[in-house]
């Protein structure tokens, strides 16, 4: 909550991803540029981890951040959250 | 049934010792006014699970797990009231006993257990006087066969059934409750809690506006007046056709399309009451599970809540309407929880009345999304199609919608309005969405 947007790291993003899929196997396994689709992660899977993200970052995802590729991995998606909390304070 | 005799079983809640109070939910609300407006007639909205005991299980462990369900997981416990205010209120009781029929047999099991169960669900729950599940066991010579629970529906969604379904076998298994049943289960009242804290009170906001800015834009219900018929005498009619068909063909074009088998079936049953019986523009409300939040995935409770789409178009082509569906049903499921009194009178200050009068309700398979979909090859899909049987589930004189269409893994079933859509033209059209759907998927997937 009231997150600073330098000290949000991809590996951060990266655990919150994984609390969104508490059903996935080997989550262990997974890294911040892991493709998270070929991981096994559907359309209903994948709004869990949006509700994760937005939930923990105190953040919405604006309607043109909802596509497939930004939540292709965590490293994409830690980056699309740095880009509406630097909107939010720039 | 009669039962032969009854156990009464002792529970103390999981974790405290103290009834707790509060309002309901947005999940338990939305279906609580659900029944409330069907009432006294809401007892077929009853859940009915039929779990076979494992052979050489000691009725004690059956009693056990009922037992170790009941204390877990506070839905099981909770009484509901209304207020002075005429507010419905939930009391979660952490102590009393768990009335269990056991009814002893010579005859075969599973059909006396099928009419427990039957007897059992035709009876509404007064949900203020008896905890909303009921207990049977069917014993043979004394020895457990099979264990009946009817649940009222606002104790459990689909989601929370197929929960207990799981535990229950594991327990019956001979499991420990410690194995098989989460440590600290989301209760109702956490739920509450989240709702009621500064995080849930925001999501709760830019749900309500979400839902003005979507029921500014609802058509007036699915058919056009031109459509209209002499409806039948009981005039609301349910259908079923029996057939797997229907949510292969939607699983494997979801993964071809990749969009959700949803989204998929929801652009087929639009396209399909386009050119069956000329809908130009379909408003209609999807039935959401609402277990996004990963807390609520353990949660036994009534979560699930229905959200507005419209549809315009319908002439397009199935990948431009699926894909419409998935952003659209992306962008709204972020924010699912709303109250449904506000979501009344967010309708009725719309202008014209955004009156929901048709219902999608897609039921996939468990662990059953595009990227688990398996292969299924053409020639079991074209033998699913082949042999779907039709049969009419019951008619209605009374009912809050004109169509409902819900989809589950072994069938697809309509409830009608016949003064739009007749009964033969109703079964044409779960006929006809199958077969569409069985064709994309052949002629898309496997190049036929």
């Amino acid at each position: 909550m009231g997150s600073d947007v330098r000290a949000i790291t991809d590996e951060e993003v990266l655990g919150v991803v994984i609390s969104g899929l508490p059903g996935f196997r080997n989550t262990e396994q997974l890294t911040p540029q892991s493709d998270l689709w070929a991981a096994g992660m559907d359309s209903l899977s994948n709004i869990s981890v949006m509700v994760a993200i937005e939930g923990e970052f105190d953040i919405e995802f604006p309607d043109e951040f909802l596509t497939p590729e930004v939540f292709t991995s965590a490293a994409n998606i830690a980056e699309a959250v740095r880009a509406i909390l630097g909107g939010r304070t720039g | 049934m009669v039962a032969d005799r009854r156990a009464d079983i002792p529970f103390e809640a999981w974790g405290g010792a103290d009834p707790q109070y509060g309002r309901l939910t947005c999940g338990q609300r939305f279906i609580w006014d659900i029944i409330a407006d069907l009432a006294p007639n809401d007892e077929h909205l009853n859940s009915e699970l039929l779990l076979d005991v494992p052979g050489g299980t000691e009725l004690e462990v059956v009693l056990r797990s009922v037992r170790a369900l009941v204390e877990r997981h506070a839905s099981l416990r909770t009484l509901y009231t209304v207020d002075e205010e005429g507010e419905p209120v939930q009391q979660a009781h952490a102590r009393g006993t768990i009335p269990v029929a056991v009814i002893d047999t010579e005859e075969d099991a599973e059909r006396v257990a099928e009419e427990t169960a039957r007897a059992s669900a035709g009876e509404r729950f007064c949900l203020d006087a008896e905890l909303p599940v009921r207990f049977s066991v069917v014993t043979q010579e004394g020895a457990p066969r099979v264990l009946v629970l009817v649940l009222s529906h606002i104790v459990v969604d689909i989601w929370g059934l197929r929960l207990l379904v799981e535990q229950t076998g594991r327990l019956l298994e001979g499991q420990h409750p410690d194995d098989v049943l989460p440590a600290d289960p989301w209760q109702p009242l956490d739920q509450l809690a989240y709702e009621e804290s500064p995080a849930g009170r925001r999501k709760l906001e830019r749900a309500h506006r979400f839902l003005r800015e979507s029921l500014a834009d609802v058509p007036a219900g699915p058919f056009p007046d031109s459509a209209r018929v002499r409806p039948q005498p009981n005039r609301y009619w349910m259908g079923e056709l029996l057939s797997q068909a229907p949510d292969k063909a939607a699983r494997l074009l979801a993964r071809h399309l990749g969009v959700s088998a949803s989204s998929v079936l929801i652009a087929v049953a639009a396209i399909t009451l386009h050119r069956l019986c000329g809908v130009t523009e379909f408003g209609f409300s999807l039935r959401t599970l609402n277990r996004y939040d990963a807390r609520t995935q353990t949660a036994v409770g009534h979560y699930s809540q229905e959200l507005p789409l419209v549809l315009r178009r319908l002439d397009r082509e199935l990948p431009d309407i699926a894909g419409e569906v998935q952003r659209s049903a992306v962008s709204m499921l972020r924010c699912p929880y709303y109250w449904p009194p506000e979501m009344r009178r967010i309708r009725e200050e719309a202008v014209p009345p955004a009156r929901s009068n048709a219902t999608i309700n897609y039921i996939g398979k468990p662990g059953g999304g595009p990227a688990e979909a398996e292969d299924i090859p053409a020639a079991e899909l074209l033998a699913d199609a082949g042999n779907a049987r039709f049969r009419w589930l019951f008619e209605h004189s009374e009912e809050k919608i004109q169509f409902l269409l819900s989809s589950h893994p072994r069938s697809l079933s309509c409830l009608v309005d016949t003064a739009f859509l007749p009964p033969e033209l109703a079964e044409r059209y779960l006929r006809t969405v199958q077969d569409s759907l069985v064709d994309l998927a052949l002629s898309a997937v496997h190049g036929h």
